[in-house]
């Protein structure tokens, strides 16, 4: 075995055996899926068992413009917004057994609402006061003139959700009572719903003539292997930071590293650090990611419905090329520090210049790839990573571009790596104090 | 090429050759040049900050010289001599949260042992250093003196052609030194190059055969220890007359040790001068002792007599003993 798989073994197993990194990889997931019952779905789920938003809305229409035949014709149409939820979950996540709870969400706001016409507004107050119905809408007189309507509810109602279905669902009355008998059946369903989005298309016009189907939903679906990358990139350079500058302190602080450079180069050690520490943090994260099943389901099938190998290929390489990069950037400036937290500055930095540049002019890359600046900044290794995986989400970056950027991001791995092996050196023989200015520059010369 | 050199047990030399090494304003190593042989047991002296540490980096490869460079037998050291090094630092620690065992194998495997080889030296070596039930222990769970006794083991464990021990005694009791100072002993019996850093001048006394002392970054002595000592030392007798002793040519000047008087001879005079000397003025002695200069004599007053001063050009066994400041 090389002396890089050497020290890239043992810094993998001795991290995956620390307790701290069990509980932590074992305990996360469990910490996390009770906060998110607690905080998002407990709340959601008394709401709907509440039966507020089952019981009935009382009208009283003292402006006689409803008409009881479009209350009974309302009560069986389902809501559009709920639908469309519904349609997007099937789409992406097909034969979801998962985010039960969110399915029965959605069909809780799929559910019509009853209406029931009161004759006088007192009745309707008893009825609210005892609960039989959900709150009471009142047309005033004027109301053809004024438009203005009363609504009445008691203080235990729901304000957010209900109200406003209750509010979609009095306009849609209140709209087909008006022009019921009074414009052709078809300009009345135009009134309604002047744009039906499951009857129209759009095109995309390419710039050499040919037209072809737009579909925006497929376009978001390429984003997603990009985007998930990018965020797996983040996540587990936020992880394995704290594993990398630990590693790297670890021979200072035991007080080995003499020893450990007897038999071992700095970039050796440095890189098998990388490796080994690296694999410890993508684990944790693998961990992470298969547990929480929802999203990870939810994501894969999306990808796999519009998976592209050639695209997967080169995510996953700008994905370990910026690792490597901050990762040896990263422990390379963490060596200098004196303690933990100058260390942890030092890292946070990194990760900030590869994650702004591009979160900052990411719409502008979509909108198009092939800018100077969207390429300047996928060639600048730093920067490339993150830009990359937006730019080639597009579908329009050219091959030979990638492979520009690649191997742009090569070359800057290999001299962070170089450069941080020449601090890593002049920072493990230093115990406790800082290096000079003057002498960090002369080893980087150096290396 | 080496490793075939060494299995057929021909053991190459060491050539230190004009060495130099500057920090960002101090010279630590300034033009440095000596030899260490096999089957001897070299030693390096020098005061705290000397330039010891940075010579002994320069051989493992962690610093690199300005300028001139280590032969080993007339070629540059390689790669696979250096896995062929046991380094004992001074600067030294375990692993403090991981097993005995784990670490040792881990040495060995840096070294080049595969797995289950590392595995079985690391087990023979702390059988050796009487340590074979702290395998499975934690390294923070042993003392000092344990630890320091499994750092020994690691640099030896791989057999290593060239050792390097910096302070190898400090922090063990009286039998562990023994423990130690036999294991040096017999590197150095078969044939390894063994360099031994310290400031326990009867360490180096009983164990070097060969010095070289570096003081500000220059060579300042260097040589057989018998013949630095003879040509370094002043001749001191212990006498005990009823006379002036001061008096007489040969003596350079006249101290009381007790109820006897520690006559410290000049440059050149042997004490069996100043035995003919005693005789022919006819002075009755009832005690009469010759003195041999303790190493760590000539060590304070080779450093002292440089003081501050710009350094001289480094002598080989200079053949002028420095006065004392």
């Amino acid at each position: 075995m090389s002396k890089v798989g050497v020290v890239a073994g043992r810094e993998f197993l001795s991290t995956v055996r620390r307790r701290s990194y069990l509980i932590v990889t074992l305990g996360m997931p469990f910490f996390l899926s009770a906060y998110i019952a607690i905080v998002g779905l407990l709340p959601a789920y008394f709401m709907s068992q509440s039966g507020t938003s089952v019981k009935p809305v009382g009208i009283v229409d003292l402006a006689r413009v409803v008409r009881p035949e479009v209350i009974d014709a309302v009560a069986k149409e389902h809501d559009g917004a709920g639908r469309e939820a519904k349609e997007l979950v099937r789409r992406l996540a097909p034969g979801a057994s998962r985010g039960n709870v969110v399915t029965a969400l959605l069909e809780d706001l799929d559910r019509p609402l009853a209406f029931v016409k009161m004759a006088s507004k007192d009745e309707a107050l008893r009825q609210l006061r005892e609960g039989i119905v959900q709150r009471v809408f009142v047309l005033p007189v004027d109301y053809l003139g004024s438009g203005a309507v009363e609504t009445y509810q008691t203080e235990a109602a729901p304000m957010t959700r209900g109200s406003e279905r209750a509010d979609r669902a009095l306009a849609r009355i209140l709209r087909q009572s008006l022009v019921a008998g009074r414009v052709p059946e078809d300009v009345g369903t135009r009134l309604e719903q002047p744009i039906d989005s499951s009857a129209s298309s759009s095109f995309l016009v390419r710039a050499d003539g040919g037209v072809e189907p737009y579909r925006a939903g497929e376009r978001i679906a390429r984003m997603v292997i990009p985007g998930v990358f990018a965020m797996l990139l983040l996540m587990s350079l936020l992880t394995t930071a704290g594993y990398l500058l630990q590693g790297v302190v670890e021979e200072k602080e035991n007080r080995v590293i003499e020893v450990i450079l007897s038999s071992v180069t700095p970039q050796d050690l440095l890189f098998g650090k990388l490796l080994g520490l690296g694999a410890a943090g993508l684990l944790q994260l693998g961990v992470w990611v298969t547990v929480a099943g929802f999203a990870s389901s939810l994501i894969a099938a999306a990808a796999l419905a519009y998976l592209n190998w050639k695209l997967f290929l080169f995510c996953l390489l700008f994905f370990i090329g910026g690792y490597m990069m901050v990762g040896s950037l990263m422990t390379g400036t963490g060596a200098l520090g004196t303690n933990a937290r100058e260390s942890q500055q030092f890292s946070v930095i990194w990760t900030l210049c590869l994650v702004i540049p591009p979160a900052v002019t990411w719409m502008l890359i979509v909108d198009d790839p092939n800018t100077w600046m969207a390429r300047a900044l996928g060639w600048f290794p730093l920067t490339g990573p993150i830009t990359m995986m937006i730019r080639l989400g597009t579908g329009k970056v050219p091959a030979w571009d990638a492979v520009v950027a690649l191997l742009c991001l090569a070359a800057g791995v290999y001299i962070s790596i170089r450069g941080a092996a020449a601090l890593f050196r002049l920072g493990l023989l230093m115990y406790g104090k800082r290096p000079s200015l003057r002498e960090i520059v002369r080893q980087l010369r150096h290396a | 090429m080496a490793a075939a050199l060494y299995n057929a047990g021909f053991m190459p030399t060491l050539l230190f050759s004009r060495l130099r090494k500057t920090y960002a304003s101090t010279v630590a190593v300034d033009d440095v040049t000596f030899e260490v042989r096999p089957g001897e047991v070299f030693g390096l002296l020098g005061p705290n900050g000397a330039g010891k540490t940075t010579l002994i980096r320069m051989l493992i490869d962690i610093i690199a010289p300005d300028a001139g460079e280590i032969l080993l037998d007339g070629r540059p050291l390689g790669r696979l001599d250096r896995e062929r090094i046991g380094y004992l630092p001074e600067e030294r620690g375990l692993y403090r949260k991981e097993k005995v065992l784990d670490i040792l194998v881990y040495f060995g495997m840096l070294k080049g042992l595969d797995r289950s080889a590392a595995r079985a030296r690391s087990l023979e070596w702390l059988a050796r250093v009487g340590l074979p039930e702290v395998a499975g222990r934690r390294a923070d769970s042993l003392s000092k003196g344990m630890q320091q006794k499994v750092q020994i083991a690691g640099a030896l464990l791989h057999d290593p052609a060239i050792l390097v021990m910096d302070e190898p005694f400090t922090g063990l009791d009286p039998l562990n030194t023994v423990l130690v100072k036999d294991l040096l002993r017999e590197r150095r019996d078969r044939g390894s190059l063994v360099i031994l850093s310290t400031h326990q001048m009867p360490m180096v006394e009983e164990l070097c055969d060969r010095v070289a002392m570096i003081d500000h970054g220059r060579l300042v002595l260097y040589g057989d220890l018998d013949e630095i000592r003879r040509s370094h030392g002043e001749s001191i007798v212990l006498v005990d007359a009823d006379a002036d002793l001061g008096a007489l040519p040969i003596v350079a000047r006249v101290e009381r040790q007790g109820a006897l008087h520690r006559v410290v001879l000049r440059d050149g005079a042997r004490p069996r001068d100043l035995m003919a000397l005693l005789q022919e003025r006819r002075i009755a002695v009832d005690h009469f002792e010759a003195l041999r200069t303790p190493v760590e004599e000539i060590f304070v007053r080779t450093v002292r007599s440089r003081g501050g001063a710009p350094a001289p050009p480094p002598v080989l066994v200079p053949s002028h003993p420095v006065e004392p400041a």
